[in-house]
């Protein structure tokens, strides 16, 4: 199977060294940092403004018309800084960035892809900003909403890759099919494939994001047998590229990762898998509100039963938020409205590598998930290696220890046998 | 002299399609469509667990997302021979009622409004002037005043002069196939931004009984998970506090800008343009009844043929079949079509002629060619609302025949680009305003009796299911084998396949390329036209343009001036 070798490392990050740290911009120089960004941020606006009323006037310009009022677009600065986990003298800068990506030349690439993704941004209401800057103002090339078609839509793609060398921003959304040559999927007039048109835009863009569970690791058409040979993005382009999956990723997560590359010229801190660790680092079970009836043992064992109506714990149900690390719990979906274990379903684990295979079936606990990989079939415990650390075991034991009849204790012991790596330093185990 | 317009990608839709058209003079004589991706998520469902298809159909797409993820729990749920309990029943309705007028509002404003409505033009427009048409189909127009017109007309100026035109640069601004006066462009491009603040409402409903939007998670097998959500009045009150702002919306600015559309571009529709096939079919959804009886059905359910409204025939599945003739997939015998109960999905790519165009007397797309009784049909709002308005739906009725009096159209204007763009948004009003009384009718039940699923018990043996139901775009089936509690078959007809279909082993074209025919381009440069007609549909798949002259093979390529 064709697939991201990266999508084998195991969810939680595995890096010796790693020290997330939320202050990274001012623990060590602050004032050095911070003239860093200045900086930075001077130099761009000097190459996309033409003078100082376009530069004051812009951003004002462009919410006025799609109705966002200053206040709601200082509340959604407010809001982004602190979602980066940087401290608030970031703020304004947050401001800045927000006008500079109004100018900055954007391409926006759908493979093989559902239009998800798109379809979050476009019903995204928080931040409105973010929708704006997108989807309406910067955005070059973006099939979904462009006016132009054919001939006339290629060229805008073909003219911002030689106009803009090295500074256009590239989000690709969907998986690249590399089966045939890449003919599954073809686009223009001339027949190009998906594959060749994904390379020829990435070799040249100052920044590549892959958007979705589709683009950063191949997603469903990569599911076994993966019939087009579906690969992620990182597998297609020798550049790196930051991963914002899950199904559809969090438009907070895009803009955010968007932001910190205006402000500090390179693709945030990432771990093992090419996620922003900012918005990645913290795994939804540890973060669930659901996590008490966890530790007291409280579980929905059936839809529509009596703990469902008191949102008790998930995990028996399938959910796969002890293997899964996004910020879904805290950033929510819709404007914080909702999120699958708020709506009483498990997560499905859509934001780690190859989970079409892995955390399948969806709606059974790990311990009796079976994994289908080709050349592989074992329960999710057995399989163990590279798929869940010591917190995965630790789990399936507590939930058997707290839910289930003594005499079901024996799966413990076997749990433990799997226990590999017991690295996991953010293990909150109790 | 006829020559040959490739338009790829075809922008403004979900997904990967091809336009070919052949031109005489300018005129569209033949039109081929292609969509120019394959997945394969049929044949990645084979050995899933049940539980899971809808999970996995639902990633098909993530415009009409729920759609899928209920007619996999159907198909399911139909195998079992369960039914849901009354709330789950209700809370999928309103999901899918939610979806449906947020998939309209999309359309009509984001993706279509462009072929019809001239942004630069209405930099022209009289805001004064604006007013009037604003207060013509309504005395309560949404955010219509002096100001606000004054306000966006300066702004989309400044936004034109600063050349920052983001989507709307490359448009196809000043064709003479725009037929709005400024002041139309105005109204509509101000609702256009609007819409952008609303679209964020229905999927707010949705992620309140569904967890997020798109891919929603909680339409189980059995029921529904949401049940927390259900019974607590502060979510329900949530979700009617939201339907008052849709439906706002939906009558104060939808239905006018529709009206406003219909009054200039009324010509085309008398001339019948882009009409295309004379046969209309819809499964029907929304079940009114705890069975789920099809007859109940709040979109009805009926065929009909040859455009006679005088009759709907009853719909039987086992007449539809799907074709490979002209897709690039095996048969053992492709001269037959095949029920996708039995249906195979093995695909087989022949390629493209050296010169990129399609093959257009072999295989030329990776979509299947559906039919019913052989026949091909066109499915979506439009059928629908044929469906109900000839069996005398008396709701459907009394809008279709105020937009048409208003409008000063016939009926036979309905078969038309037109009519299939109004039907939409009879649509979207239709579904709007019963989104309160189911959610009233919910929040009733919910006092009373709290069970949101139906225990059932997967058996050994195999079993089959069916579930027909309506997305967005049109009928939509899934066909499911299971067996040792394991997907062993998995077959999808989508509405687009049905719309999109290449030619059939008869030489049948489908409804896009029935449509396009006699579709006449103002310039030939610019595709508008056929966008205006694709876009109709609400394809749900992506476009280039170029001519190729059929004597001499050459590429033509048009540059916009």
């Amino acid at each position: 199977m064709a697939n991201d070798n990266r999508s084998n490392s195991n969810g939680n990050n595995s890096d010796p060294d790693f020290k997330w740290d939320p202050l990274r911009f001012i623990s060590k120089k602050p004032d050095e940092v911070l003239k860093k960004v200045d900086d930075r941020l001077d130099v761009l606006e000097k190459e996309y403004f033409s003078d100082k009323k376009d530069k004051e006037e812009n951003l004002p310009n462009i919410l006025e018309i799609y109705g966002v009022s200053r206040r709601d677009f200082l509340k959604w600065t407010a809001f982004l800084t602190s979602a980066l986990m940087l401290p608030y003298i970031f703020e304004p800068r947050v401001a800045r960035a927000a006008n500079i990506l109004t100018r900055t030349p954007f391409i926006w690439l759908d493979m093989a892809d559902c239009m998800g993704n798109t379809e979050g941004f476009l019903r995204t209401a928080h931040p409105t900003p973010a929708e704006i800057i997108l989807n309406y103002v910067s955005v070059n090339y973006m099939e979904s909403i462009m006016a132009p078609a054919g001939y006339q839509a290629e060229t805008r793609r073909t003219e911002t890759v030689k106009k803009y060398k090295g500074k256009y921003i590239l989000v690709v959304e969907g998986a690249i099919p590399t089966g045939m040559d890449g003919k599954f999927l073809t686009i223009g007039a001339k027949g190009d494939t998906g594959l060749k048109i994904t390379k020829e835009t990435a070799k040249h863009a100052g920044v590549i994001i892959a958007v979705g569970n589709c683009a950063a690791y191949g997603g469903i058409p990569a599911a076994n047998p993966n019939p087009t040979s579906a690969v992620g993005l990182s597998s297609v382009t020798n550049r790196s590229v930051i991963n914002i999956p899950a199904c559809p990723a969090n438009p907070v997560n895009l803009v955010g990762t968007l932001v910190e590359y205006i402000l500090i010229g390179k693709a945030p801190q990432l771990d093992s898998l090419g996620r922003p660790l900012w918005a990645y680092s913290g795994r939804l079970h540890d973060n669930c509100y659901r996590r008490g009836h966890f530790e007291a043992g409280e579980y929905v064992r059936q839809w529509g039963d009596d703990g469902a109506k008191k949102q008790y714990c998930l995990y028996m149900m399938g959910c796969k938020g002890p293997f899964t690390w996004n910020n879904c719990t805290t950033a929510e979906y819709n404007q914080d409205i909702s999120f699958p274990m708020r709506a009483g379903h498990g997560c499905i684990g859509c934001s780690q590598p190859a989970f079409w295979d892995r955390m399948t079936p969806f709606e059974k606990p790990n311990a009796d998930a079976k994994i289908i990989i080709p050349g592989i079939e074992a329960t999710a415990d057995e399989f163990g290696v590279g798929l869940f650390a010591a917190a995965g075991a630790g789990i399936a034991a507590h939930a058997i220890y707290t839910g289930v009849k003594k005499k079901k204790e024996h799966k413990k012991s076997k749990n433990e046998k799997n226990d590999d790596s017991g690295k996991n330093d953010d293990n909150k185990k109790e | 002299m006829a020559t040959k317009i490739i338009v790829d990608p075809v922008t403004r839709i979900e997904g990967h399609l091809r336009i070919e058209a052949i031109l005489n003079g300018n005129e569209i004589s033949e039109a081929y469509s292609s969509s120019t991706l394959f997945r394969g998520i049929e044949l990645i469902l084979n050995g899933r667990a049940p539980e899971d298809a809808g999970l996995f159909a639902q990633r098909i797409c993530g415009v009409c997302t729920y759609a899928h993820y209920e007619a996999a729990t159907w198909a399911v749920e139909n195998a079992l021979g369960i039914h849901p309990p009354k709330n789950a029943r209700i809370a999928r309705n309103i999901l899918k009622g939610a979806q449906m007028v947020q998939d309209h509002l999309v359309h009509f404003y984001q993706l279509a409004g462009l072929d019809w409505v001239d942004i630069v033009s209405a930099l022209q427009a009289d805001p004064k002037k604006t007013m009037d048409l604003a207060y013509a189909y309504t005395k309560t127009p949404y955010n219509a005043s002096l100001a606000r017109f004054e306000e966006v007309k300066s702004r989309l100026g400044a936004f034109v002069k600063s050349g920052q035109l983001g989507p709307f640069a490359g448009g196809y601004w000043d064709n003479p196939s725009y037929k709005l006066p400024p002041e139309g462009n105005l109204l509509i491009a101000s609702h256009y931004l609007d819409n952008l603040n609303i679209l964020r409402i229905p999927a707010q409903i949705i992620a309140i009984l569904g967890a997020k939007d798109p891919h929603p998670q909680t339409c189980v097998v059995g029921g529904i998970s949401s049940i927390a959500d259900i019974i607590n009045p502060q979510r329900m009150d949530d979700i009617l506090f939201r339907i008052g702002k849709i439906t706002d919306f939906v009558n104060n600015a939808y239905i006018p800008d529709l009206l406003t559309a219909a009054q200039f571009y009324k010509e085309e529709a008398i001339q019948g343009i882009g009409g295309g096939l004379k046969n209309y079919l819809s499964y029907g959804a929304f079940p009114q009844t705890d069975d789920e009886n099809p007859d109940d059905y709040f979109l009805m359910r009926g065929v009909i043929f040859d455009r006679d409204l005088s009759k709907v025939h009853k719909l039987d599945e086992k007449k539809i079949t799907e074709f490979v003739t002209h897709s690039w997939y095996k048969y053992p015998n492709e001269k037959i079509g095949l029920n996708p109960n039995v249906g195979i999905t093995d695909p087989d790519y022949t390629g493209l002629n050296k010169d990129g165009s399609l093959k257009e007397d072999e295989k030329y797309s990776w979509i299947k060619s559906p039919r019913y009784e052989n026949k091909a049909m066109e499915v979506g709002p439009l059928a629908r609302t044929l469906v109900a308005y000839a069996k005398g739906n008396k709701t459907i009725k009394s809008l279709v025949d105020y937009v048409l009096k208003t409008s000063g159209l016939p009926v036979t204007a309905l078969f038309s680009t037109l009519g299939r763009t109004a039907a939409r948004g009879i649509e979207a009003k239709y579904v709007a305003d019963a989104l309160e009384s189911w959610t009233l009718e919910l929040i009733k039940n919910a006092a009373v009796d709290q069970t949101s699923w139906t225990k059932y018990d997967m058996p050994s043996k195999e079993i089959i299911g069916i579930g027909l139901d309506e997305a967005p775009r049109g009928s939509l089936g899934h066909w499911v084998r299971i067996k040792d509690k394991q997907i062993t078959h998995y077959q999808i007809v989508v509405p687009t396949t049905w719309n999109a279909s290449p030619r059939d082993a008869f030489n049948n074209p489908g409804a896009y390329e029935a449509s396009l025919v006699g579709v006449k381009l103002a310039n030939v440069s610019q595709p508008l036209e056929i966008l205006r007609t694709v876009h109709s549909f609400d394809p749900c798949l992506a476009c280039a343009v170029h001519l190729i002259d059929p004597r001499t093979n050459e590429i033509k390529k048009y540059k916009i001036c």
